[in-house]
């Protein structure tokens, strides 16, 4: 049996998983429970500034960060949890900034330090080719993550260790426009076009991410993508917490696959195939 | 620009030797006026040519992704350079009319903050249409929006706003 550290972690959802992105933290949720993983909500979080606040205050952008790192202290927890990529970039940039000790996590770090235990859980596998996307903010600025930040691996090495199959390819890490998706989205589907053309070039059936900005952009403006690029056709884009938690054995039904605006085909489920230890 | 804040830009940009990197692996500079390593020579330059950074497009359309930073040779913080301008160029109201809805965006955002602490997107969406006079754009997204459960309708208002606004007052 694996002992595993089972400390609580502080959980800072931000706003999109309130809102938008409540897919994303459906699925969170159901993960964490059957994994046994406490998430202890910041108490009365207030958001974090991204995208906005470091573009025209940085006073703001920082001091909204150290109120929630000030909360989640309180709280006597040193580890923040934060599933959203851009709050998770914030977070990691202002405790580097102020020298804090606070931990920052993001979804596939976690995923990955709790790979074993999946491991033992784990029912199902995805037969489809899978491209893990990790847009900018998980990896970048290579001065704060020390770590490969052209070609993380990081979502890739624990899908093959569950037995699924990704591919290689040189656009996992490309911008997809982020926060210009409201104010400009000419950018949007100039730069998430990129994205899927070349997922689907490199044979990519199906896209895993784990930021809601970057799922705003591959998902809902897929369709208006597809209609401006002629050679891009339909593909799904799942959050990595939603597949896993499907390998854990959640039913999909249980998840809010639906609630993507690309809906996964009728025989999706049929791709998946039991996995024999 | 301010001491302190020509300080800082100053000190990001006097490592930059014009090796072009940057601007080689931008994603968004065929959206821009300047090439990121030319605004860098512009800061470098300084005064007159910090007024035409200030009123350029490039400063507002970078996504901040982080690229350059990461790949930069001299580790010139780019993105941070980028705020900084932003941030004077918003001051000093000398934006580029074709950025005037990307402040939009940020303002409607962050009024959102200081008013509930959190974002309230249906607001966001709200004040940023009416500040750009764009009423149509994405209308046909709501419905389904709607449907998917994907759209709050009351905002989220967090007990401490307080310190949030003496954050919005001071700055």
């Amino acid at each position: 049996m694996v002992v595993k550290d089972k400390k609580a972690l502080a959980y800072f959802p931000g706003c999109s998983l309130h809102s938008t992105a409540n897919d994303f933290s459906k699925s969170i949720k159901l993960l964490m429970e059957i994994l046994e993983i406490e998430l202890k909500e910041i108490e009365d979080w207030c958001c974090c500034g991204a995208s906005s606040a470091h573009r025209i205050n940085q006073h703001l952008a920082n001091g909204l960060v150290k109120l929630n790192i000030d909360q989640c202290k309180k709280m006597g927890l040193d580890t923040i949890f934060a599933p959203c990529a851009a709050c998770f970039n914030r977070f990691k940039v202002v405790v580097s900034e102020l020298g804090d000790t606070t931990k920052i996590v993001s979804l596939p770090d976690l995923i990955s330090k709790h790979l074993e235990e999946i491991k033992i859980k784990q029912k199902l596998k995805l037969n489809m080719k899978i491209a893990c996307y990790y847009g900018c903010l998980l990896n970048k600025p290579h001065s704060i993550f020390k770590q490969d930040c052209e070609n993380p691996m990081t979502m890739e090495q624990s899908l093959t260790e569950l037995g699924m199959e990704s591919i290689e390819w040189p656009f996992k890490t490309e911008c997809c426009g982020a926060s210009f998706s409201l104010s400009n989205p000419e950018v949007v589907y100039q730069l998430t076009g990129e994205i899927l053309r070349k997922a689907q070039q490199r044979g990519a059936e199906i896209i895993v991410t784990s930021c809601p900005l970057c799922h705003v952009n591959l998902d809902m403006r897929q369709k208006e993508i597809i209609k401006r690029n002629n050679d891009i056709t339909e593909i799904p884009v799942l959050y990595l917490s939603e597949l896993i938690a499907i390998c854990v054995g959640i039913p999909i039904d249980k998840l809010k696959i639906d609630a993507h605006f690309i809906q996964v085909s009728k025989t999706f489920e049929e791709k998946f195939t039991v996995c024999h230890g | 620009m301010s001491k302190c804040m020509e300080s800082e830009c100053n000190s990001y940009v006097v490592k930059c030797y014009q090796c072009g990197k940057c601007s080689a692996g931008c994603q968004i500079s065929p959206f821009m006026d300047y090439l990121p390593h030319q605004v860098v020579r512009f800061v470098q330059l300084g005064d007159i040519y910090v007024d035409k950074i200030l009123q350029s497009k490039s400063i507002w359309y970078c996504a901040g992704c982080q690229t350059c930073f990461s790949r930069c040779p001299q580790q010139v913080n780019l993105p941070h350079l980028m705020d900084l301008l932003c941030e004077r160029s918003s001051k000093l109201k000398k934006i580029h009319p074709e950025a005037r809805k990307i402040l939009a965006f940020h303002k409607s955002f962050l009024n959102g903050v200081n008013r509930f602490g959190r974002s309230f997107e249906l607001g966001l969406v709200g004040e940023f249409k009416l500040r750009t006079f764009n009423l149509f754009q994405d209308l046909l997204l709501a419905p389904a929006m709607i449907f998917k459960g994907k759209i709050c309708f009351l905002p989220a208002k967090i007990k401490n706003l307080a310190l949030v606004k003496v954050l919005f007052k001071k700055s």
